[in-house]
C-alpha cells in the first residue's frame, strides 16, 4: 500500500481532528487531537515528500504538544480539566467549523490549479487545517486556545508549503518555530494558571 | 573565518552564555556593549572578501557560510549596515543599564540581533520569515517578564507576526513564477495582494496595528520601546530586499503609489491617535507607526533619495525611542499607577531632568525644528509635496498630531497632582532644577547628553546623515 492511498483517510482525520480541537473545551482531548492533526499532516506531506523529511513534521508536532500537556498536568491539574462549555456555543463552534469546511473545499480545486505539484488532497488538508486555526484565534483570547489556534494555522500552511519547498532548512526552522510557539505558549499559561482551562 | 561567524554565530553564542550568567548584571551589560561596539568597530574596519595583511599574516573575512545547502551571505555592501546595526545595539544595551528592564533583556536582545542580522544573509532570501518569526519568539519572555502576567497586546503580537509569515513564505514562491512570466495578470494580482497582506501583519499596518499601543500600555516601555524600532526595522529592509530582488515588482506601475498611501494612512493614524492619548506608553505605540508610516513614505519616493531619506530616518528613530524608553521606564518606577497622565501628573515638578528626556524624544519623533528627526523629516516632505501633496499633506497632519501629544504630555508631566494643588501653591521649591543630590546631578548630565546629541544631529544634519549614504549599495536594483 503507497502512502498516496493514505490521502483520504488522512483529510478525514484532519476534519475530525481540527473540529475536536474547536469544540471539546478539555486541555487533554485537545492536545489528543492536536497530535492526530499532526498525524494527518505527515501523513498529506509523505505524498510529496521523502517520509523521513516529512516526519520532522510529525516529531515537531508531537513535542509541542507534550510541552502543552506537560505545562498544563504541572500547572493546575484539578482546575484544568474543569472547563465548561454551553451546548449552544458548541453547536455554535460547529456550525461555524462546517461553514469553514465548505469555504475551504471550495478553494481547494482552484489552488490546485495554478499551483503545479499541488493535490487535491493536499490542499484541502492544509487549507481546512488554515481555515480552522484561523477560526479558533477568532473565537478564543485565553493563552492555551490562541497557541492551538496558532499551531493548527501554521500545520495547515506547513502542508501546503510542503507541495513547493522541500528544503530541510526550511523543515528545520519551520520545526523550530512550532516549538518555539508551543514553548512560549507554555511559557505564558504558566503564569496565568486561571486562564488555562479555556 | 567567515562573516557570518562573526556577526551572526559569534553574539548568538555570547547571547546564550549571558543567559546563563544574567544575575550579574553590570558584567552582563558591559560584556554586552563591549562586544557589539567590537562587531562594529570590526564591521566598520576590515573589508570581506578581500584579503588584509595583519603583521605577517593574512586574512580573509569570506561572505558566506552554508547550512544544510542553503548560505547566509554577508557581502561587503552589507558592512556599512552591519557596523550601523551593532553600534545601535551597543547604544540600546548601554540604555538597559539605566532603564532596568529585566535581567533578560541585554541576552535576549543581542540573541534577536543576531537573528535579525541572519534574516538579512539568509539566501534564498525569503528564509527571513521564518528567522524573523524566531526573532519574535525571543520578544515574549521580554514582553510578559517573569512573575507578570501576560497582557492581550502580547497573544495579538504574536498571532499577527506568525499571521504574517506564511503569506511572506507563499508569496516568495509566487513571486518566482511570476518573474517567470510577468504578463500573467491575474498571479500579478494574487501575488500583490499576498505580499500586502504578508507586510500589513509584519509591519503592523492599519488596521493589524492593535497590538502596539496595547503593548505600550501593559509591557515594559523600554522593551516595547527596543521592539518598535528594531522588528519595523527589519522587516522594512526585508521588504526593500523584494523591491530590489524582483524587477516586475519595482517597475509596477502602482507599487510605490500604494506604498505612500498606506504610509500616509498609517503616519495620519498613528499621530491623530497620539494626539489624543491619556498613557504614555499607548502614545509610544502611536509614535512607533507614525514612525513606520514615514519609512513608508520615504521607500514611497522611489530612487536614491528616497532610499537615502529611510536610512537617514533610522537615526532619530533609534536616538528618540531609546530615550523614550529610558525616561517612560523611569516614570514608571516613580508613579504609583502606570503611566496614565493621571499618574505620572506633577512627576515632571520633581524630576525635571528626566521629563526633558522625555520631551525631547517626543519632539524628535514629531519632527520638530533644532531636533534630529527635523532634517530628514523636512528633506522627506519638501520631496513628497512635488511627487503626492497629499501623502505631503497627511505627513504635516501626523507631525502636527505627535507634537499635540507631546504638548499634552508636557502639561501633564508639569501639572499638580491632584490634592497637591494646595500643599504645592506658592511653592516654587517644588521645581528641583539641581540639587545636592547625585542622582539628581546624574539625570541632568543624562539629559544634557540627549539634548546635546538630538541638537547637534539636528544641527549640522550633514555631517550625521553623509554616513548613510554608505548604505544605499544594499539595494543598488533601487538605484538609478
Amino acid at each position: 500500500m503507497s502512502i498516496a492511498s493514505l490521502s483520504v483517510p488522512a483529510l478525514g482525520l484532519l476534519l475530525f481532528a481540527s473540529i475536536t480541537v474547536l469544540v471539546i473545551r478539555d486541555w487533554r482531548w485537545s492536545i489528543a487531537a492536536l497530535s492526530l492533526q499532526y498525524l494527518g499532516g505527515f501523513l498529506l506531506v509523505a505524498t510529496v515528500w521523502p517520509a523521513n523529511l516529512a516526519v520532522v513534521k510529525l516529531v515537531a508536532g508531537w513535542m509541542s504538544g507534550s510541552v502543552l500537556g506537560m505545562t498544563l498536568l504541572s500547572a493546575n491539574p484539578s482546575e484544568a480539566g474543569a472547563a465548561q462549555i454551553w451546548p449552544t456555543e458548541r453547536l455554535f463552534r460547529v456550525l461555524a467549523a462546517s461553514l469553514v469546511v465548505l469555504v475551504m473545499f471550495s478553494l481547494a480545486p482552484r489552488t490546485v490549479e495554478w499551483i503545479p505539484g499541488m493535490g487535491l488532497y493536499l490542499a484541502s488538508g492544509g487549507f481546512l487545517l488554515m481555515g480552522m486555526g484561523l477560526l479558533h484565534l477568532g473565537l478564543s483570547v485565553q493563552p492555551l486556545r490562541v497557541v492551538l489556534g496558532l499551531l493548527t494555522v501554521l500545520s495547515g500552511f506547513e502542508i501546503l508549503y510542503a507541495a513547493i519547498e522541500a528544503s530541510a532548512l526550511v523543515a528545520g526552522l519551520l520545526a523550530i518555530v512550532n516549538l518555539g510557539i508551543a514553548l512560549v505558549g507554555a511559557y505564558l499559561m504558566s503564569r496565568s494558571p486561571e486562564e488555562q482551562a479555556g | 573565518m567567515n562573516a557570518p561567524v562573526i556577526w551572526i554565530i559569534f553574539p548568538g553564542l555570547l547571547a546564550g552564555l549571558l543567559l546563563l550568567g544574567r544575575r550579574a548584571e553590570r558584567i552582563t551589560a558591559a560584556a554586552a556593549a563591549v562586544v557589539a561596539l567590537v562587531l562594529a568597530w570590526t564591521a566598520w574596519q576590515v573589508p570581506i572578501g578581500e584579503a588584509l595583511a595583519v603583521g605577517s599574516f593574512s586574512l580573509k573575512i569570506a561572505a558566506n557560510l552554508s547550512v544544510f545547502g542553503r548560505d547566509f551571505v554577508l557581502a561587503e555592501s552589507l558592512r556599512p549596515f552591519l557596523a550601523m546595526l551593532y553600534l545601535v545595539t551597543a547604544f540600546w544595551i548601554l540604555g538597559a543599564y539605566l532603564a532596568k528592564p529585566g535581567n533578560l533583556f541585554i541576552p535576549l536582545a543581542l540573541a534577536i540581533v543576531s537573528l535579525l542580522t541572519a534574516a538579512l544573509a539568509v539566501e534564498p532570501f525569503l528564509f527571513a520569515a521564518l528567522i524573523i518569526e524566531i526573532a519574535v519568539l525571543l520578544f515574549i519572555p521580554l514582553l510578559a517578564p517573569p512573575g507578570k502576567a501576560a497582557s492581550r497586546g502580547v497573544f495579538q503580537f504574536l498571532s499577527f507576526q506568525t499571521l504574517g509569515m506564511p503569506f511572506i513564505l507563499f508569496t516568495g514562491w509566487m513571486l518566482a513564477g511570476v518573474e517567470a512570466s510577468p504578463s500573467d495578470l491575474a498571479l500579478v494580482v494574487r501575488a500583490g495582494m499576498l505580499l500586502g497582506l504578508g507586510f500589513a501583519f509584519l509591519l503592523a499596518i492599519f488596521p493589524f496595528h492593535s497590538w502596539m499601543p496595547m503593548l505600550g500600555e501593559d509591557a515594559n516601555p523600554y522593551v516595547v520601546a527596543f521592539l518598535v524600532f528594531v522588528l519595523p526595522g527589519a522587516v522594512s529592509l526585508f521588504g526593500l530586499g523584494f523591491l530590489n530582488r524582483y524587477t516586475w515588482l519595482r517597475e509596477a506601475e502602482n507599487i510605490f503609489v500604494v506604498l505612500r498611501s498606506v504610509g500616509a494612512l498609517m503616519v495620519v493614524v498613528g499621530g491623530g491617535l497620539a494626539a489624543f492619548q491619556t498613557h504614555l506608553g499607548r502614545m509610544l505605540g502611536y509614535a512607533a507607526m507614525l514612525a513606520t508610516g514615514f519609512s513608508l513614505l520615504a521607500i514611497g519616493l522611489g530612487g536614491a533619495s528616497g532610499l537615502e531619506l529611510y536610512f537617514a530616518l533610522f537615526l532619530p528613530r533609534a536616538l528618540a525611542f531609546v530615550f523614550w524608553g529610558i525616561g517612560l521606564s523611569f516614570f514608571l518606577s516613580q508613579s504609583q499607577g502606570g503611566l496614565s497622565f493621571s499618574a505620572v501628573r506633577g512627576l515632571g515638578l520633581k524630576f525635571p531632568f528626566m521629563a526633558g528626556t522625555l520631551l525631547v524624544s517626543q519632539f524628535t519623533t514629531a519632527g520638530v525644528p533644532l531636533f534630529a528627526g527635523f532634517p530628514p523629516r523636512y528633506a522627506l516632505l519638501n520631496t513628497l509635496a512635488g511627487v503626492h501633496p497629499a501623502a505631503a499633506v497627511s505627513a504635516l497632519i501626523g507631525s502636527l498630531g505627535m507634537l499635540v501629544g507631546a504638548l499634552r504630555t508636557m502639561t501633564a508631566l508639569l501639572g499638580t497632582p491632584k490634592g497637591d494643588a494646595a500643599r504645592l501653591a506658592g511653592k516654587p521649591g517644588g521645581w528641583v532644577f539641581l540639587s545636592a543630590e547625585k542622582p539628581q546631578l546624574l539625570m541632568g548630565v543624562f539629559f544634557a547628553i540627549v539634548c546635546g546629541l538630538n541638537v547637534m544631529v539636528g544641527l549640522f544634519p550633514h555631517r550625521f546623515y553623509a554616513a548613510f549614504a554608505h548604505l544605499l549599495p544594499m539595494f543598488d536594483k533601487l538605484l538609478p
